[in-house]
Formats: structure tokens, C-alpha cells, sequence
């Protein structure tokens, strides 16, 4: 059989989405403690420890890895959370979102909680299916020092009353951080069908 | 008919001197990363543009179109746009593939520059 992707996939993905980590090769760990599957309406992750300053190439390394680490374990987090929200809780969905976030939904322009709150009431419910992950940590240059992570997700989605289609989704999260803990939120979101121009 | 917002106008030229310049000479493509970019291409990372460059440039194609169907821009308060593509594309002989990238976008020294970038094939869309 002909291998007509050639080597652009690193590897085949198929199922759940897996973490990116291949960059590195360390093993797994678990940062949180066991705790089941909360019912939780918050992206909550320990604090972020300080941020080493970035002055020869070997500190720069470190830090790229470690901010790599964490915004794959909080990306992770963040979309078990988002589309169990959003198939099962979805009046609970908007607490995700920072307050002036904005989605692009299919083209469609939602701004802020308001709009939000009501975009999702009318949207059917849905049964989503994620299927690929990838997600970046944005260098500080590019956000005057907010801890911000990319989050780009890939899969499959059902709306009631309509049929399947594949969407891509992606996120900007950024971290509003405490002493005690580090709470996610959505500051921009965009979401589309991948076969949207033929439906 | 009001003109397009400021974001949209500097992220669709963004888009389109991109995928030019990856359809015609995908060495070319440096100018636009800085030495902090990340790429994510397929899953796979690489931060720099050195890197990134050599990622790109060795992709296993000679040649390479890009079409793209929608295009979503978003401005960030720091003054970032971030970009999100969904296309077509077709390598060489093969058949047409569907993609996804997305495009974190800063300005810097009056340049706009690629900080992120992340690309998908979409695999299980053949047709």
C-alpha cells in the first residue's frame, strides 16, 4: 500500500489524544495527587514555581522545557474539563472564559460572558470526541510575562438534530496565578468544522 | 461595508506571504520566526528558527500548494494576532489533504513575526 503521507506524521495517532512530549525524553509523572474525576467548573493547577531568569542559553533550555511541561500538563487538564463541561454541564461553561474572551465559532464572533452565556443556551447539546492535542507555551516576549499556553485540539463532534462532523479548536489560556494554586481560563477561543465549506 | 479590522487585514497578509512562501521556496520561510518561535508540526516540537527552518526545508516533497478554505483572526490585548487556518494542500503526486495551523503573531521592530505555530494534517479526511 502506497505511503502517500510520506513522513509528515511523526507517528500515527489514532483514539485519545496523546501527549506531546516526544521533544524530551522523560519519564511520566503525576503532579496531583489521586483524586477520581471532580465535577469541577474551574481549571485548577498547583502553582507555577518562579521563573528562572533567562540569561545564558543553558537557562533559556531548562526553562523552555519546563514551561513545555507545564502547559502540556495544563492543557491536558484544561480540555478534559472544557468538553466534559460542554457536553454535560454546559451552563457551567462560561466560567472558563475571562471575562472579555472571545470565541469565533464557524466564523461567527462571540464577545464577552454575556454573549458567551447566551451562545451557549442556544447551541444543541453535543457529544464531543477529542481526538488530537497539541499545545505550546507562548515565550514571555510574545505576552509581557503572563503565563499563556496554546492549546490546538482535533476531533469529532455531534450536535443534536445535526450530523457528524471533524472540528478543530483552539484555545489561548492564560494563567491567573496564587500563592496557593494557578486557575486557567480561556481568553480567546476559535472553533471550526474541518469540512465546514462542504456542509 | 466597513473595512476588515486592523487584525484581520495584518493576519490575512500574514497568511498569504506565508503560504507563498511555502509554496514556492519554503527556505525562505526564516525571516519570519525569531530565535524564541515554537514549532509543533505534527506533533513534533522545535523551538528556534534555525530549527524550524530545517524542519521545514526538509520535509519529504519537492513541490507543495496550499489552499486555503477559512480563515479566523483574533487580536490579542498585547498587541499579538492569533491566526487559525483551515485548507487543503497537495504534495508532489499525492492526493489532496485536509490541514489545520494555527499562528500566534507578534510585532516586532515594525516586522511582524511567527512566535508559535502549529500545524496538523486532518489524516481521516481523505475526500
Amino acid at each position: 500500500m502506497r505511503r502517500f503521507r510520506r513522513d509528515w506524521a511523526h507517528r500515527r495517532d489514532s483514539g485519545r489524544y496523546q501527549r506531546r512530549r516526544e521533544y524530551f525524553d522523560e519519564p511520566e509523572t503525576s503532579y496531583s495527587s489521586s483524586r477520581g474525576r471532580p465535577t469541577r467548573e474551574e481549571v485548577v493547577t498547583p502553582p507555577l514555581p518562579e521563573q528562572a531568569a533567562s540569561g545564558s542559553l543553558m537557562a533559556t533550555s531548562v526553562d523552555f522545557k519546563t514551561h513545555v511541561d507545564q502547559a502540556c500538563r495544563a492543557a491536558e487538564e484544561f480540555v478534559n474539563i472544557y468538553y466534559e463541561t460542554m457536553d454535560k454541564r454546559r451552563r457551567a461553561l462560561t466560567r472558563l472564559y475571562l471575562e472579555k474572551a472571545t470565541l469565533i465559532w464557524n466564523g461567527n464572533v462571540v464577545t464577552g460572558l454575556e454573549a458567551l452565556a447566551n451562545f451557549f443556551e442556544m447551541l444543541p447539546s453535543s457529544e464531543f470526541q477529542v481526538n488530537m492535542l497539541d499545545c505550546q507555551p507562548v515565550h514571555e516576549q510574545a505576552t509581557q510575562a503572563q503565563t499563556t499556553v496554546l492549546v490546538v485540539t482535533s476531533g469529532i463532534v455531534k450536535f443534536d438534530g445535526n450530523k457528524q462532523h471533524y472540528f478543530n479548536q483552539n484555545f489561548l489560556l492564560t494563567a491567573q496565578s496564587t500563592p496557593n494554586n494557578t486557575v486557567w481560563k480561556i481568553a480567546s477561543d476559535c472553533f471550526r468544522f474541518q469540512d465546514w465549506a462542504s456542509t | 461595508m466597513g473595512d476588515k479590522p486592523i487584525w484581520e487585514q495584518i493576519g490575512s497578509s500574514f497568511i498569504q506571504h506565508y503560504y507563498q512562501l511555502f509554496d514556492n521556496d519554503r527556505t525562505q520561510l526564516g525571516a519570519i520566526y525569531i530565535d524564541a518561535s515554537c514549532l509543533t508540526w505534527e506533533g513534533q516540537q522545535f523551538q528556534g528558527k534555525a530549527a524550524i527552518v530545517e524542519k521545514l526545508s526538509s520535509l519529504p516533497f519537492q513541490k507543495i500548494q496550499h489552499s486555503i478554505t477559512a480563515q479566523d483572526h483574533q487580536p490579542k490585548p498585547d498587541s499579538c494576532i492569533i491566526s487559525m487556518v483551515v485548507g487543503q494542500l497537495k504534495a508532489d503526486e499525492d492526493p489532496i489533504m485536509g490541514f489545520h495551523q494555527m499562528f500566534l503573531l507578534k510585532n516586532i521592530n515594525d516586522a511582524w513575526v511567527c512566535t508559535n505555530d502549529m500545524f496538523r494534517l486532518a489524516l481521516h479526511n481523505f475526500g
